[in-house]
């Protein structure tokens, strides 16, 4: 039904014309636009807009120090994912022909590598918002390795580093690069590490030269260690410091 | 698109150029997370943190849309201090929220003109009515009514599919007309 897209201003004059004139005739779809643009309306009027207080304006005017300042390696220019999306999406809904969304407007496909940066930063994202970010719990570090078998291409080797402050709660399965793969999960003073385990093979690995380099997407941190065949990321709200020296613990236990 | 907010790389210090970049959408950061967080306190503390890290990180920043660049980070951060406070475990789930089913209340058709005319004037109710809606869909109908961003800018912003923004919205709206159909019912 493009009658929302329309109502939003997604979709290109021409077919927007069409939806607009059908709706015209039609008194369900009248009916239906009248109440979203109440809706629209009502809280257009309505819903309070929040300011900043100034209280933290002036938190902000403090210059951050020095040791503050990283640098990061760039990353290329990101081409989101939900092009190819929204591909399939054209297909399923019943449209007419010659629709043309003004957000399908757009160049080239994702990059593998941007793609695989997509699906490291969503699942990141998913499993902090989510009630449970593993599906098995570490009780000890001999229940999460066995959990894996049969369920992903790579067994993650699972280690032990609550002596440098990282806890292992546990792992899960997830998608990357349209492939299963083991996460295991870790924490650090309040900050939640997700550990990557892919193929050597995982599309989009290959493409950058700077291989150890961290990248930024997001507000998260992304570091990537090649490890014994074993491709890793590790993603994090951490800060770039702290996040290289999980890394390099795992690098070195591994 | 805000003109304002497409910038090209200049000679500028990186964390100057970010401050300048961001600070005109310091407003909007606020808002989103007060909506979501509730508390003034906590919003202030997330925002101030989505600050430090866009700084921090003002290198990554290539160009492009700078308010899109950083309501991300602003989002990140109120997630990973959901994950935080609530620690692995938390009540707010989104998956819970796009699982959530209907309350059960017939569809509002065949609604007549001053019916919709008398909706619109209490106002009032549909702030509340926001805040109940689960934050998962709380946040996409704020992102497209209050900030007026496109579905691709929401879908680039929740890393997620443009369908998956659409649907949400859909449900959004229609949640928010059932529960003021409930509401009207009394």
């Amino acid at each position: 039904m493009l009658l929302q897209p329309c109502f939003d201003g997604e979709l290109d004059e021409g077919t927007a014309a069409t939806v607009r004139a059908h709706i015209a005739g039609c008194a369900a779809c009248s009916r239906e636009l009248a109440a979203l643009q109440a809706l629209r309306d009502a809280m257009k009027r309505s819903l309070p807009r929040y300011t900043a207080p100034q209280s933290l304006r002036d938190r902000l005017r403090t210059p951050p120090s020095p040791a503050n300042q990283m640098r990061l390696s760039k990353p290329s220019r990101a081409v989101p994912r939900w092009l190819a999306m929204a591909a399939s999406l054209l297909l399923v809904a019943s449209l007419s022909v010659g629709v043309t969304w003004n957000w399908m407007k757009q160049g080239t496909p994702a990059a593998p590598y941007e793609m695989l940066m997509h699906d490291l930063v969503a699942s990141h994202l998913r499993a902090l918002a989510a009630t449970n970010s593993v599906d098995v719990v570490s009780s000890d570090r001999h229940t999460v390795r066995p959990w894996f078998a049969g369920r992903v291409e790579v067994a993650p080797p699972t280690i032990d580093l609550s002596a440098q402050g990282f806890d292992l709660l546990g792992g899960r399965v997830d998608y990357v690069g349209g492939r299963r793969v083991a996460v295991l999960v870790y924490k650090h003073a309040q900050h939640l590490i997700d550990v990557f385990v892919l193929p050597d093979d995982a599309p989009g690995l290959t493409d950058k030269a700077d291989a150890s380099g961290m990248v930024m997407r997001q507000g998260l941190n992304l570091l990537h260690r090649r490890v014994m065949g074993v491709q890793v990321w590790a993603i994090s709200d951490l800060d770039g410091k702290e996040l290289t020296a999980f890394a390099d613990a795992l690098a070195r236990a591994l | 698109m805000d003109p304002s907010s497409r910038e090209e790389v200049g000679a500028e210090s990186a964390p100057g150029r970010i401050e300048r970049l961001i600070l005109p959408h310091l407003d909007a950061a606020y808002n989103l997370v007060r909506w979501l967080a509730h508390g003034e306190q906590d919003a202030a503390d997330i925002v101030h943190e989505a600050f430090l890290r866009a700084v921090r990180y003002a290198d990554s920043f290539e160009g492009g849309n700078a308010r899109g660049w950083w309501l991300a980070i602003v989002r990140t951060t109120y997630l990973s201090w959901v994950a935080k406070t609530k620690g692995v475990r938390s009540p707010l789930s989104l998956e819970e929220v796009t699982k959530s089913g209907d309350d059960g209340l017939p569809a509002d058709s065949g609604r007549s003109p001053e019916e919709l005319a008398h909706w619109s004037q209490c106002a009032g109710i549909v702030t509340e009515l926001v805040e109940a809606l689960p934050p998962g869909f709380r946040e996409v109908v704020l992102l497209r009514e209050m900030e007026e961003l496109s579905y691709r800018e929401i879908a680039d912003l929740l890393q997620v599919p443009v369908g998956t923004v659409m649907s949400r919205l859909a449900r959004a709206r229609e949640m928010l007309r059932r529960a003021w159909a409930a509401r009207q019912r009394g």
